[in-house]
């Protein structure tokens, strides 16, 4: 029998959305396949982790509720993981969007000439 | 035949140097001189188009792998035959573009990459060993040996030109062309060339520490992109 505490449910909830926004990522070409790889490979370990948790002592220190503080800061470096993730690859982004409109600037003022 | 000739010239706060080298290029009898001047802060703009060179302005600095592919943008468009690509900073020799140019006019190479080492250059002896670190670093990134991997110098066939694909706004775009050309299985060639070390290029060159930046944003970037 599988019971999910709280903290269990959060946490898979929370690596789901995640692996469907990589997955969104990954269909429109913001990040490579190997960079959706990864992630999602992350996530899918958070999951199986959560589930196997019985046997695994160390996670279950984490994770039990013995001691919950490690377990909100072990979550919250997930979290910022992924929001500096997300950063990078926006940032990346913009940064080739700001060449693509200075070029094309560029190129029309040539021709207007 | 050589057909339509593009020289494209990077340039960024380049003004002492620039119109030097845009005359020096006309007098060898290149008509088409592209000068993509990369929002520089001094006269680099106004002294290349008073040397009969079209001017491309980027607004904003974006870096040398965007200034050269919208060089390359523009001569693709412009019905470019062979397109150029020439350093800004007096360092390269324009009689050396009719040896850069021959093998891809003859049609069976479609890039032809200048060389320093196997040219006469008298390379400064830091400069020399990044430059070896260089091309090691390519030997084990892209899988091939060459003798000079970040020479700005090299001539590219309208069909190359349109299949290479550059990416990287900065200097890492020099690893790029070589991983594409590799990837795509582009004929190509080195060619021996002079690069000549001035005061001026020294001063204004790539440092180590910024080859080392390089590198690592290389790295970063494969494994990220
Ligand atoms: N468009 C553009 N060109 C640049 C930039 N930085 C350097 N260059 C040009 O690239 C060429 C070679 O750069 P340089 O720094 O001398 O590289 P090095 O000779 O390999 O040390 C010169 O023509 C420079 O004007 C840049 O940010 N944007
Ligand atoms: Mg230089």
């Amino acid at each position: 029998m599988v019971t999910l505490d709280l903290l269990e449910i959060v946490v898979t909830a929370f690596a789901l959305f995640a692996l469907s926004r990589v997955m969104l990522r990954m269909k429109d070409g913001k990040i490579t396949k190997k960079e959706g790889f990864f992630w999602c490979a992350v996530w899918v370990l958070a999951i199986v982790l959560v589930f196997v948790k019985d046997y695994l002592n160390l996670l279950q220190d984490f994770i039990s509720t013995r001691r919950p503080v490690d377990a909100i800061i072990y979550i919250s470096i997930i979290l910022l993981f992924y929001l500096v993730f997300r950063i990078y690859v926006k940032l990346d982004q913009m940064e080739q969007d700001i060449t693509t409109i200075v070029r094309n600037r560029a190129i029309q003022r040539a021709r207007k000439k | 035949m050589e057909g339509k000739v593009f020289i494209i010239i990077p340039a960024f706060n380049e003004g002492k140097k620039i119109g030097e080298v845009v005359a020096s290029i006309r007098q060898e009898g290149y008509a088409n001189l592209v000068v993509v001047d990369d929002g520089s802060k001094d006269k680099t703009a106004a002294v290349a188009a008073a040397r009969g060179a079209i001017v491309l302005r980027h607004m904003i600095n974006r870096g040398q792998g965007a200034a050269l592919k919208t060089g390359i943008e523009y001569a693709l468009q412009h019905g470019a035959d062979i397109i150029v690509t020439f350093d800004a900073d007096g360092q390269h020799h324009p009689q050396d573009i009719q040896h850069m140019i021959a093998p891809v006019a003859q049609g069976k190479i479609a890039v032809t990459l200048g060389s320093r080492f196997l040219g006469h250059s008298e390379v400064p002896p830091i400069k020399r060993l990044i430059l070896k670190g260089g091309i090691l670093f390519t030997r084990i990134f892209s899988s091939i040996w060459l003798t000079d991997v970040h020479n700005g110098f090299r001539a590219f066939s309208r069909r190359a030109a349109e299949q290479i694909r550059i990416k990287q706004d900065k200097m890492e775009h020099a690893s790029e062309i070589i991983e594409e050309i590799v990837q795509k299985n582009i004929p190509f060639q080195e060619v021996p060339v002079t690069v000549t070390y001035t005061e001026y290029s020294k001063q204004r060159g790539q440092s180590p520490w910024n080859s080392l930046k390089i590198a690592f944003n290389l790295v970063w970037r494969k494994l990220t992109r």
